[in-house]
């Protein structure tokens, strides 16, 4: 069968939309976790069928845009070096550091690659022994099994000169972060499928119930997200907040157990800062000590500082759904894809690129959430 | 309402843009088309999106034939696709019961 046009099917959406327009009475602000689902909402207008009291804030899930800015500088730090080939994907060496982004660094010599996995940057390594091949990785539960593989690819293979840049987040534990911050006005989630299609839905039930918020597990198809919101809508209407699972065709309640432990036997949990959000309590993934010749801020003995944030750029509120992109009074003005001043506007799942993209084609009054 | 999907979408690059600018969360569904083996002894596989064909990891789906679809993401296999769920999904819809 097809997997992608029946979910793009303007009759079933439409559909959906009208039994959200029955079922909505009050007004809810529901969160989208993933940026993946942020690009979609605005790529399909999807904000524009939602009835006037409901709300679509947009989350943190956006990896490259919660990557710190002293591990983008270490990054710049390596590309320095002169043996060294900093691999990543495109839109991590985009993002604008203390020095500029890192593919500017290739044109004062520095070896910068882009990658469509980490295993090109494994075969690079293996191609090129004299070179200290370094993957910059970054991405949430989604990406992370990907990177345990590439090191253990690199122990099978005996590589001496790969080695990771690692700087992997773990999404359940913002939520919570999310949540339990003062002022806090979300009040149902769609979480990320594809980080469930890795690691279940296991994690998501306490939160329901600590936070009194319901959770629809939600794909990325524009037919996804409105079913998300749908259940979620409804839920909140009858005073519900379970997890449901509305993107049953990949997500499987245990997940990737296969994947699952290949991350656990390379990484461990650790608490770690997330750009706009500061340390988030089991946040991310850190090296662990076997694997610790993989692990480049000790190949290459890193040291990561502290830096100050760009004052101009409001990434932080945007990235916690409490600034919508286009009230940024920087928005589409001294920040624009081709001229970011943060990370939102570089990225793919950015909520600032994804507004900047799709709503300067928009026709009519614009309603911003 | 007139809602047009894609009539406001710039995005007109089609597939293989698709693969090359959504890397990181976005995971995109592919038939496999067939299997071998890769460096380290990992199971690989071509896997078909649209007119588009990538190398893929299999070391996450290792049970993954010739003509499954699988979830892809930065070059690995992170699911197979399970087409009686997919058809529930729409099933349900179709029948108007969705959001029970």
């Amino acid at each position: 069968m097809k997997y992608v046009a029946p979910f793009r099917d303007p009759k079933r959406i439409q559909r959906v939309a009208r039994q959200l327009a029955e079922t909505c009475t009050r007004p809810w602000k529901i969160m989208e976790v993933c940026g993946g689902q942020t690009h979609t909402i605005a790529r399909y207008a999807i904000d524009d069928l939602l009835p006037p009291q409901l709300e679509l804030v947009h989350g943190p899930g956006c990896p490259v845009c919660v990557t710190p800015l002293e591990v983008i500088a270490a990054a710049h730090g390596l590309v320095l070096k002169p043996n060294v080939t900093l691999c990543s994907f495109g839109d991590m060496l985009r993002v604008p550091g203390p020095h500029g982004d890192l593919l500017a660094a290739r044109a004062k010599g520095g070896d910068v690659r882009v990658v469509l996995s980490p295993l090109d940057a494994v075969e690079i390594a293996r191609v090129n022994p004299e070179r200290q091949v370094v993957f910059f990785a970054v991405g949430f539960e989604t990406t992370a099994p990907s990177t345990a593989m590439s090191a253990e690819l690199a122990r099978r293979l005996d590589l001496s000169n790969f080695s990771l840049l690692a700087a992997h987040v773990r999404v359940p534990p913002a939520m919570e972060m999310l949540l339990s911050a003062p002022g806090n006005e979300v009040q149902g989630f769609l979480a990320a499928g594809h980080v469930c299609v890795v690691e279940g839905t296991s994690e998501y039930p306490a939160i329901a119930q600590r936070y009194r918020v319901p959770i629809a597990v939600t794909g990325f198809e524009p037919l996804d997200i409105m079913l998300g919101v749908l259940d979620v809508a409804a839920q909140l209407e009858q005073g519900r907040a379970e997890v449901t699972n509305q993107y049953q065709r990949a997500v499987r309640p245990a997940g990737n157990p296969i994947a699952q432990a290949t991350v656990r036997r390379v990484f461990e949990t650790a608490d770690v800062p997330w750009r706009g959000l500061g340390i988030v309590p089991g946040g991310g993934l850190k090296i662990r000590e076997a694997y610790a010749r993989f692990d480049a801020t000790r190949v290459h003995d890193l040291a990561l500082g502290t830096i100050a944030e760009p004052t101009a750029c409001r990434a932080a509120d945007v990235l916690q759904g409490r600034l919508s992109p286009v009230r940024c009074p920087e928005f589409g003005k001294a920040c624009t894809p081709d001229n970011p001043l943060g990370a939102p506007m570089v990225s793919t799942e950015g909520a600032c690129a994804a507004y900047y993209r799709y709503r300067s084609v928009r026709r009519g009054a614009h309603r911003v959430g | 309402m007139v809602w047009a999907p894609l009539a406001r979408s710039p995005d007109v690059c089609g597939s293989l843009c698709r693969l090359r600018v959504l890397a990181m969360c976005l995971a995109l569904p592919g038939k496999i088309i067939e299997r071998r083996d890769g460096p380290g002894g990992l199971p690989f596989a071509r896997v078909e999106f649209g007119t588009v064909v990538r190398e893929v990891c299999l070391a996450y789906t290792p049970d993954a034939a010739c003509g499954d679809y699988v979830v892809v993401h930065v070059g690995f296999a992170i699911q197979h696709l399970d087409e009686a769920a997919a058809r529930r999904t729409l099933d349900l819809l179709d029948d108007g019961v969705t959001g029970e």
